[in-house]
């Protein structure tokens, strides 16, 4: 069937001359009716239990993956030739720019980002048919088929409506007009594509579900396949969204790294739910409770990213780096979320009959009741967060509908463009945030089923009594912020219920076989991978966590120094030593010299500055530098500098704790590489 | 993948193997001979070959798979085999799971009579996987070939035939012999034919009820589906 479409598109080579845009845009033409074919292939073969179709939708996933990436070459290509016809490159590039930054531009705008979407989402359905296609037989050509209609979405916004290979009719310009200056930067080089990591690599585990709802194998082997994949986008989501906190951190220069900027947060939105999966997925290998719940927390991860997408890339949310407004594209992705939310739940209640769990909740004082607090919490944030981000969305779309029909809606008062600020987000995800933190501590600790009295007394005794001291022991130095001492304790508490697990798993090792403490400690962990490997997650987000509750502590002042003055910041003096102008073959630099003083020694010397591209001269860069110790941050940023009186206006900031934030991520990547661990330990059954 | 395929996919191959292999030739020639400075465009241009090649041999191996002669999709397991494999994987997440569960017991987070009581369903099952694990050892393999070919023969159509098996226990004659390999894991639904798990309530490709077409007496070795361990415990 598909093959008839396939022959004469292949061989049509579009009318003219053969530009890399024509055959980019005929590259992509072609994708889009491949991947229609494979989706039809996919259905088609398992309604027909068909081997010859389901091995041609196979294949077409493999070619889809190779269009994708012959696109994206052409692209590249035309980035580094310099194609200025093509308006996409012409708007995000230019020939100064130096090679790396030229690669990268491939996905520094809309359309160029769309398509390295399709270039990740086609390697992702690739890579993950070819790892299954033996093991799950029988869901493999409704996983392909699930896929390929996505790709076909996606595909079908770069055909019809964002064309990255679209070309300037009249006046072709020759000269590119540069990527802004703020994404010239290396964070912002890694943080969207790991984010995309994170949210493309989603798709594959819904096209499980769906595949395992649309065959009535909702037992345990789809997660199986599943499990490992959700655990690398989360990996991919949080190291994009710790990336895209130090971006603004180091970038922006207003001393904070999460302002709950809408696009930051709809990277959040999946992350929520996907924990909430990685938790919840134990009980039901465990106790086999919480099938549904489990499919729907995928659905609604990959709804969420689709959400996250449309939010970013549609103009609907005002942000620091959305792409711009786009109604067209917002209603297309309004149906397309529409189309999953029904069909999805649809079916999701369709099958309803075989999803009943067999176990039931015995007690709450049970590690099955601390997860499903942890997933109502983790729902509960998910929702918070996407309800406030759209809220001013909300509001806006209903001032304009009652422009539009002052009869029906004038009774109301329209009112205006709702902004909901950081401190609205902290009121409430503080709160959620330490109760997450409690449950980090708690879960573990209880056994399932149920924990009888004396064994709770035996686990949280010291837990307790250590959170207590740390929480008295901050009170005893000055620290008065009830949030900030809540915090502390409560890491103290969760940071002892972590050492009193490694502590008795080694010593209960040691006393079944002879061994070292250390080699006691290797083993315990490789043994049991995903529960170790879990408890060193954990670990991190309570490092994190005290990071978090440094920002109790923060230290701010605005100054105007001119050289040779000194300020006193906390136990710090500033000293401001002068400025320097430089230019290179890109930017003017105004770079100011401040000394960092404590007790009188010399610390360092800090070089903040402010950088003028000829690109784009009227949006001046703020360049951070910073002092760092395990303890805090002195951290500096130039708001303003006037050359000939030397008079500079300057942020300073005091981040107690805020490195143990950083510290506390490379602490949960290296305990989700331990969960993940090997092929081999895989499906050894180690429980959580 | 089935075996047969493999010629098809190995001409692909070699087709791209050549043309990268003469793309890559040409452009060390033209850097050797005639001093060609190999610049990033055309890096990227060579790249873009390169994945042009592989995209076509994709839709090569497409339209190969489509134009072969068809063959009824082996869904479910493959002539024993993977029920094999899936027991052994049972049996090692069961011994995995006592393991773990002694651990828990020793650190203290579970109480003796908590403990007696799962251990004790935990290691029932294990034997009764390492049972059915022997008895699907236990057919000889050249019978086990024979049954493999007659689960491929057997076209959807043909089902209600062999399928609603009743309970015999020996696969002595031939005719029984094809539930053989399964007999221990799974049933055939009577409607489809297609195979599903021993406690499916509903067959999992049309959604007949399994209560009447199936062998209705219990069997010994009723082992759980994989990561299903701690369903009851």
């Amino acid at each position: 069937m598909s093959l008839a479409l396939l022959a004469p598109l292949a061989e049509a080579p579009p009318a003219g001359s053969l530009s890399i845009a024509t055959l980019g845009t005929a590259t992509i033409l072609l994708l889009f009716v491949l991947s229609l074919g494979t989706a039809g292939l996919g259905v088609l073969g398992a309604h027909r239990r068909s081997e010859r179709l389901i091995e041609g939708a196979v294949q077409g996933t493999y070619a889809s993956f190779g269009l994708a990436a012959f696109a994206s070459s052409l692209i590249i290509y035309a980035f580094l030739a310099g194609d200025y016809s093509i308006q996409y490159v012409q708007h995000t590039s230019d020939a100064a720019m130096p090679l790396f930054f030229k690669i990268t531009a491939f996905w520094g705008g809309l359309d160029g980002s769309l398509l390295f979407w399709v270039l990740l989402h086609t390697l992702f359905g690739a890579l993950a048919v070819r790892a299954n296609r033996n093991r799950h037989r029988e869901l493999i050509p409704h996983v392909v088929a699930v896929l390929a209609t996505i790709t076909c979405f996606f595909v079908g916004l770069l055909l019809f409506i964002k064309d990255p290979f679209s070309q300037f009719l009249l006046d072709v310009p020759t000269q590119g007009r540069g990527l802004n200056p703020l994404l010239q930067n290396f964070y912002m080089i890694i943080h969207p594509p790991s984010l995309y990591l994170g949210y493309v690599s989603l798709a594959v585990p819904y096209a499980f579900g769906m595949a395992a709802l649309l065959t009535g194998q909702v037992d345990a082997a789809w997660q199986r396949s599943v499990r490992r994949w959700v655990l690398f986008s989360w990996m991919f989501l949080t190291f994009g969204l710790i990336l895209g906190g130090l971006w603004a951190y180091e970038e922006l220069g207003w001393g904070g790294y999460w302002a709950w900027d809408p696009v930051e947060n709809a990277g959040l939105l999946p992350w929520f739910t996907a924990t909430a999966f990685l938790h919840s997925v134990m009980i039901q290998e465990r106790r086999g409770m919480m099938k549904a719940w489990n499919l729907i927390l995928i659905i609604v991860s990959f709804l969420l990213t689709i959400v996250g997408t449309f939010m970013t890339r549609s103009g609907v949310v005002q942000s620091v780096h959305a792409f711009g407004s786009d109604p067209v594209l917002a209603w297309t992705f309004g149906g397309f979320m529409l189309l999953i939310v029904v069909v999805s739940f649809g079916l999701l209640i369709w099958r309803l009959p075989l999803l009943r769990s067999r176990g039931e909740l015995e007690s709450v004082m049970s590690r099955e009741f601390a997860f499903l607090v942890n997933n109502w919490l983790f729902l509960v944030c998910a929702l918070f967060v996407l309800g406030a981000t759209m809220w001013p969305t909300f509001t806006e779309w209903r001032m304009i509908l009652a422009e539009r029909y002052p009869d029906l809606l004038g009774w109301q008062d329209p009112g205006e463009r709702v902004v909901i600020g950081p401190p609205f987000f902290n009121l409430y995800m503080r709160p959620l945030g330490l109760a997450l933190l409690l449950l980090t501590g708690i879960g573990p600790l209880l056994a399932w089923r149920k924990t009888s009295t004396e064994s709770l007394v035996r686990q949280f005794a010291a837990p307790l009594a250590v959170g207590a001291a740390v929480t008295g022991a901050s009170r005893g130095l000055g620290l008065v912020s009830p949030w900030g001492l809540a915090c502390l304790g409560l890491c103290g508490f969760t940071f002892w219920t972590i050492v009193q697990e490694f502590y008795r798993g080694v010593a209960l090792r040691r006393k079944q076989r002879p061994q070292g403490v250390l080699e006691a400690l290797i083993s315990l962990v490789l043994r049991a991978r995903r529960r170790y490997g879990g408890y060193i997650v954990h670990l991190g987000v309570v490092l994190m966590f005290l990071g978090w509750a440094g920002n109790a502590y923060k230290l701010e002042k605005k100054v105007q120094l001119k050289p040779g003055e000194e300020y006193a910041l906390g136990a710090y003096v500033i000293r401001h030593d002068g400025l320097r102008a430089t230019e290179d073959w890109q930017k003017e630099m105004i770079t100011a010299d401040i000394a960092v003083l404590r007790d009188g020694d010399l610390k360092d010397t800090l070089h903040p500055a402010r950088w003028w591209y000829y690109q784009l001269p009227d949006q001046p860069t703020t360049e951070v530098s910073r002092y760092m110790t395990a303890g805090e941050d002195v951290y500096v940023s130039m708001q303003e500098v006037d050359m000939t009186t030397g008079w500079t206006q300057l942020s300073l900031y005091i981040n107690p704790l805020i490195n143990w934030i950083w510290i506390g991520f490379g602490v949960m990547l290296a305990g989700s590489l331990v969960c993940v661990g090997t092929r081999k330990s895989e499906g050894a059954g180690d429980e959580s | 993948m089935s075996p047969d395929l493999h010629p098809g996919r190995r001409r692909v191959l070699l087709l791209a193997g050549a043309a990268l292999g003469a793309a890559v030739v040409v452009l060390l020639l033209l850097v050797a001979v005639f001093g060609a400075r190999v610049d990033a465009p055309t890096l990227a241009l060579a790249a873009a070959g390169a994945a042009l090649v592989y995209a076509l041999g994709q839709l090569y191996a497409m339209v190969w798979a489509l134009s072969r002669a068809d063959r009824v999709a082996q869904v479910g397991q493959g002539a024993g085999s993977f029920t094999q494999a899936e027991l052994r994987d049972e049996k090692r997440r069961l011994l995995r799971a006592i393991k773990e569960l002694e651990f828990d017991f020793g650190m203290g987070k579970l109480s003796k009579s908590d403990y007696d009581a799962v251990i004790a369903t935990y290691r029932l099952r294990a034997i009764e996987v390492m049972r059915a694990l022997e008895g699907g050892v236990a057919l000889h393999p050249e019978l086990t070939r024979l049954l493999a070919e007659r689960e491929a023969a057997r076209a959807p159509a043909a089902a209600p035939s062999t399928a609603a098996p009743d309970e015999a226990q020996a696969p002595a004659v031939a005719g029984e012999a094809v539930r053989g390999p399964f007999d221990e894991t799974t049933r055939i639904c009577g409607a489809c034919g297609a195979t599903n798990d021993a406690d499916a309530r509903f067959c999992k490709l049309c959604g007949a009820s399994m209560k009447k077409a199936g062998p209705t007496e219990p069997r010994p070795s009723q082992a759980p589906r994989a990561g299903e361990i701690g369903g009851d415990t």
